[in-house]
């Protein structure tokens, strides 16, 4: 590469040392001769000796200098290809993929067959998906280093990424007739299987198929050979040919459910007998396997059949005691027959255990291990909680403890009946409970951990988890190192529920963090799955990455932090006395009259001996504040929404928005507001169960009182707007309690809460949290910056199914400190510059090429 | 419940499933490191909802041509999935394709020495033997047994090497670390 500023011989070769010196990490030493070079004044301003004592500096962790030297070096010399490479380094190890690209482009404008420069430049648009400028580089890489593996690879990638299956699969064919003959070994294998990806994603299945089978003596899996050759055959509608091949898998893995269903298909079978059949046939041959016995309860409809089905399955699985027996059967539950004919079952079974200690009243029949019952016990207690009959759940899971003190499961659905009640405090004591039984069980630890979440006790989850992060740093810290997203995205929930807004913005930027971690993880993969040829899974790679941002824990965060900044931005800081502290003491401003009347009469406080022994519900030492945060937490989010609901949460809001009127027509809030005002009353003295309390007594009592009436604020309501703007809706929505205050406007409670509320303090707000009011401007930079990495300049086909959403969130590159472009227009500019091949020159190179059996195995990359 | 090869898509779920089991935990990169590496070898357990329950997460270890055979790296179940015999589905799922797709001779883990239902799981129902104690092989300073487990039975084509064997006899707790 002749520099376009040469330097004499001397400080030529004071000039290679410094390079040598960063290949070797050796930066002090480089900084020595960058400094001989530079002192000499003649040199003082050499481009190229800057740009590499700032990549150098960059290296020791100088950032602002790096910048600072890297471009005075660029601006000195803006026809050096070494200046810009430089450049483009630097801003890569920066993450701003975008600018290296252009910095690489420019470079490879002073010297355009830079293989390095090339290769760098293909791993950075592969990673920004410019599958456009991606193909032109590949054919460029190809071009220059024809004998190369990776060069082929590469090149037919960019092909099939950009939806040109021909073109990729000719560039195969022709690598793959080139290449040294076998022994065929694993990488030859997963080439073939790739390059029948193409073929299929072409949607040519007869000639994947041919190709399938042609190399199938090659392939060495076979699972995915049968797996897919039973695909082409269904699509071919060849059902016979399919029909062996899921058979055969089945004999592989009988605990595979697609293969099912697949079978189903290929043997054309329709009516639910037929199915039932079907399954019995399976039944025998996999008497171990799982799936065809519970395959089959699906299938069944007609009431005996699917009763004679259930019976056998639930007495097999009570009598050997399998704990997920309900778990496996719940979705059963959507058909209300199956589950009335389940709950006949359970009972019966109940009722005769407990007495004879059989199934059934059928004499003769062997008697039942006394686990049985417990078993059958644990069973009622989930179903009827399923069915959100707290009372007998709670009355069955009771029996089991007593049946089996020391079963740790019980426990467990014990405060799972709790939450979903909307009691996220006794819930969350009995999982303390559970925990103390097995505290070497990880699981049990986390379900504790999340529980206390819910209820609003986040140090105290921290401790939790503790017990099983490395010793030596903060629980949160390991959890947040090992991408712990759930307890992350638990906890910036919780903060937002207790308004502590700093904390749980943070929360939500800690996964953002990890879901950006991730993106970048791809980086490396994009040159190791060529060398190990696992192109399949890398594919499948780049399409996760693709929609990466769809996961439910990022969906989660988003929303707190998105609702968090809206509220930010529309009550900022300053007017510390409007944000909210909903709750205080006695009052239950929140609370809906209507509701907690109803539940009153429903709802039995714990007996004393339910309340584990540890459990101190006299006025407490420091509980007050944990107290505190259980009334505001109790019931906010009972019965968690589906991540499904987080995708069309505004159409839904105003649906479901109003709180239950009855059958009466929806009018204004307002009007509706007032006749329910009319409507509901304070509970009738026989309403009120004997053991309550009206007035408060003292101070321990009144909390109770009040833990009580929080406890039903929303049983067991899912209500998605709630999330979104607890806290404005909240004196909105809210009915005051009309049994013991006199009513009020909607305004003078909201001047009520405010001088109740206080303040975040200040180290509740993150350090990189700007509390100065936000600015459109800074509130759109700042959406700006989350929403870029949510879609990362894909142009993934698949993306096309959601183009509204994310047409704006491509929109904007980072903008950096370069003059800058829009992605339309550095793609046209791309288009100009560069020719991509047209493909029949492709293929007179293919052609060319394949023709010198040169290809060498090299793992070069 | 579903068993089948894991597919990239399953891997940040897989993760997630190892935090809430698992003392030992890895970031996502090791994961896609496994999925891309030996994308056969790793397998999920999925409920009807596709929700993860259960997973191995598995490995070559390719010192030398005759010396190839596969390492589990993680193995879990969830607590509220267990006796359904999932860990040891997916463990003959994974040796399966450890032999066709690599060759393997045999297969390798460690587990902690506490960890006695899976100690049980691994030498009663799924033919292990124990190699030696490493000591302090975890973070927290407890020994490991390290075991093996010879595949030639699964190179003879045929699946399931000793069908009257199979059933769980564990307790309860089927989890381990490798």
């Amino acid at each position: 590469m002749p520099p376009s500023n040469p330097l004499p011989p001397k400080e030529n070769a004071l000039f290679k040392r410094i390079l040598r010196c960063y290949e070797h990490k050796q930066y002090k030493n480089g900084l020595k001769f960058a400094k001989q070079i530079l002192s000499n004044p003649k040199y003082a301003d050499h481009g190229e000796t800057l740009a590499m004592k700032g990549l150098t500096l960059n290296c020791l962790g100088r950032k602002d200098e790096a910048y600072e030297y890297v471009r005075r070096g660029l601006r000195n010399d803006l026809k050096s290809p070494v200046c810009w490479h430089v450049y483009g380094l630097l801003q890569r190890s920066d993450k701003k993929y975008d600018e290296a690209i252009k910095c690489y482009r420019n470079a490879l404008k002073w010297e355009k067959e830079n293989i390095q420069i090339l290769r760098d430049l293909s791993l950075l648009q592969i990673q920004m998906r410019d599958l456009e400028g991606y193909k032109d580089t590949r054919y460029q890489l190809f071009m220059l280093r024809p004998t190369q593996r990776a060069s082929w690879i590469g090149f037919a990638m960019s092909y099939h990424l950009l939806g040109d299956y021909e073109m990729a699969n000719s560039i195969l064919d022709a690598f793959r007739t080139n290449q040294m003959k076998g022994p065929y070994d694993y990488e030859h294998s997963e080439l073939l299987l790739y390059q029948n990806m193409v073929l299929a994603e072409s949607g040519q299945y007869e000639r994947a198929l041919q190709h399938l089978n042609k190399f199938s003596s090659q392939i060495l899996d076979k699972l995915s050979i049968k797996e897919t050759s039973g695909e082409y055959y269904l699509k071919l509608k060849r059902f016979k040919e399919a029909e062996a091949v899921y058979e055969d898998l089945l004999k592989r893995n009988p605990e595979n459910v697609m293969y099912y269903e697949k079978l189903i298909e290929a043997k054309q079978l329709s009516n639910a007998d037929e199915k039932v059949a079907f399954f019995d046939v399976y039944k025998k041959e996999f008497p171990r396997a799982i799936a065809p016995r519970r395959l089959q309860l699906t299938e069944a409809h007609a009431q005996p059949v699917f009763e004679r089905l259930a019976d056998d399955y639930l007495r097999h699985g009570l009598h050997k005691g399998i704990p997920p027996l309900f778990v496996d059967l719940r979705s059963l539950y959507a058909d209300q027959s199956k589950a009335d004919t389940i709950e006949k079952l359970i009972l019966q079974y109940i009722e005769n255990l407990s007495s004879v200690g059989t199934f059934s009243s059928d004499a003769g029949e062997t008697k039942q291990p006394a686990s049985a019952l417990l078993w059958a016990y644990y069973y009622a207690a989930q179903h009827f909680d399923y069915k959100k009959d707290t009372d007998r759940a709670l009355l069955y899971i009771d029996a089991a403890i007593e049946h089996t003190p020391t079963l740790i499961e019980l426990f467990i659905v014990k405060g799972r009946i709790y939450k979903h009640a909307g009691d996220p405090v006794s819930a969350y004591q009995w999982l303390e409970e559970a925990q103390a039984m097995d505290t070497a069980d990880r699981y049990v630890n986390s379900k504790c951990a999340r529980y206390m979440l819910r209820a609003g006790h986040v140090k105290r989850a921290e401790d939790m988890c503790a017990k099983f992060t490395r010793e030596g740093v903060p629980a949160t810290e390991n959890l947040n190192e090992m991408q712990c997203m759930w307890f992350q995205t638990e906890a910036a929930a919780a903060y937002q529920r207790q308004q502590q807004w700093g904390e749980a913005l943070k929360k939500a930027h800690e996964v953002d963090r990890h879901f950006s971690e991730i993106m970048e993880d791809q980086f490396d993969f994009h040159s190791y799955c060529m060398r190990k040829m696992t192109l399949r899974s890398y594919v499948g790679l780049l399409r996760l990455e693709d929609v990466l941002r769809a996961h439910p824990f990022y969906f989660r965060c988003a929303r707190v932090a998105i609702s968090v900044y809206l509220r930010l931005y529309t009550q900022p800081l300053q007017d510390a006395p409007q944000t909210a502290e909903p709750d205080t003491g006695t009052l239950a401003l929140h609370t809906r009259a209507s509701t907690r009347s109803r539940c009153r009469t429903r709802r039995r406080p714990p007996s004393p001996t339910q309340v584990p022994s540890h459990y101190t519900p006299a006025p407490l030492h420091a509980a007050a504040a944990g107290r505190a945060a259980d009334r505001r937490a109790r019931h906010r989010y009972p019965r968690t929404t589906h991540p499904r609901l987080y995708t069309q949460p505004l159409q839904d809001a105003p649906q479901t928005a109003e709180p239950d009127t009855g059958t009466l027509a929806l009018h204004t809030r307002a009007s509706t507001r007032s006749r329910c005002r009319t409507r509901r009353r304070p509970p009738s003295p026989t309403q009120v169960p004997s053991h309550y309390t009206p007035a408060p007594l003292h101070a321990a009592a009144a909390g109770r009182a009040a833990d009580r009436r929080a406890r039903h604020r929303y049983p067991r309501t899912t209500h998605p707007r709630l999330y979104t703007q607890p806290l404005q809706d909240a004196p909105q929505t809210a009915e005051p309690d009309t049994g013991t205050l006199a009513l009020h406007t909607r305004a003078s409670t909201r001047s009520r809460c405010r001088t109740r509320r206080r303040p975040p303090s200040p180290t509740q707000v993150p350090s990189h949290y700007t509390p100065a009011p936000l600015h459109a401007a800074a509130a759109g930079r700042a959406a700006d910056r989350r929403a870029r990495h949510r879609y990362p300049r894909t142009t993934h086909p698949r993306l096309y199914t959601q183009p509204l959403q994310d047409a704006p969130q491509t929109a904007e590159p980072d903008t950096g400190t370069l003059a800058l472009h829009t992605r339309a227009s550095t793609r046209s500019r791309c288009r100009t510059r560069r020719r991509p091949p047209s493909p029949t020159q492709v293929s007179c190179v293919i052609t060319m090429f394949s023709s010198s059996p040169l290809i060498r195995k090299q793992h070069v990359w | 419940m579903n068993i089948r090869c894991a597919r990239p898509s399953d891997l940040m779920n897989m993760q997630h499933c190892n935090l809430l089991c698992l003392p030992e935990n890895y970031q996502m990169k090791y994961y896609f490191y496994h999925g891309l590496s030996w994308p056969q070898l790793s397998y999920v357990a999925e409920d009807e909802k596709g929700h993860i329950v259960g997973y191995v997460l598995a490995k070559m270890e390719e010192d030398g041509e005759d010396n190839r055979h596969g390492h589990i790296t993680s193995l879990a179940v969830k607590r509220s999935h267990r006796r359904l015999g999932l860990a040891q589905k997916l463990m003959n799922q994974a040796s399966l394709a450890m032999v066709e797709c690599f060759q393997a001779k045999y297969v390798s883990l460690h587990v902690r020495k506490s960890n006695r239902a899976a100690l049980n799981l691994y030498t009663n129902s799924l033919g292990f033997k124990i190699l030696e104690i490493e000591p302090k092989y975890y973070a927290d300073g407890e020994d490991a047994y390290s075991m093996m487990r010879d595949l030639s039975a699964f190179a003879e084509t045929k699946p399931e090497p000793q069908t009257e064997n199979l059933e769980i006899k564990s307790e309860s707790a089927v989890i381990s670390q490798c």
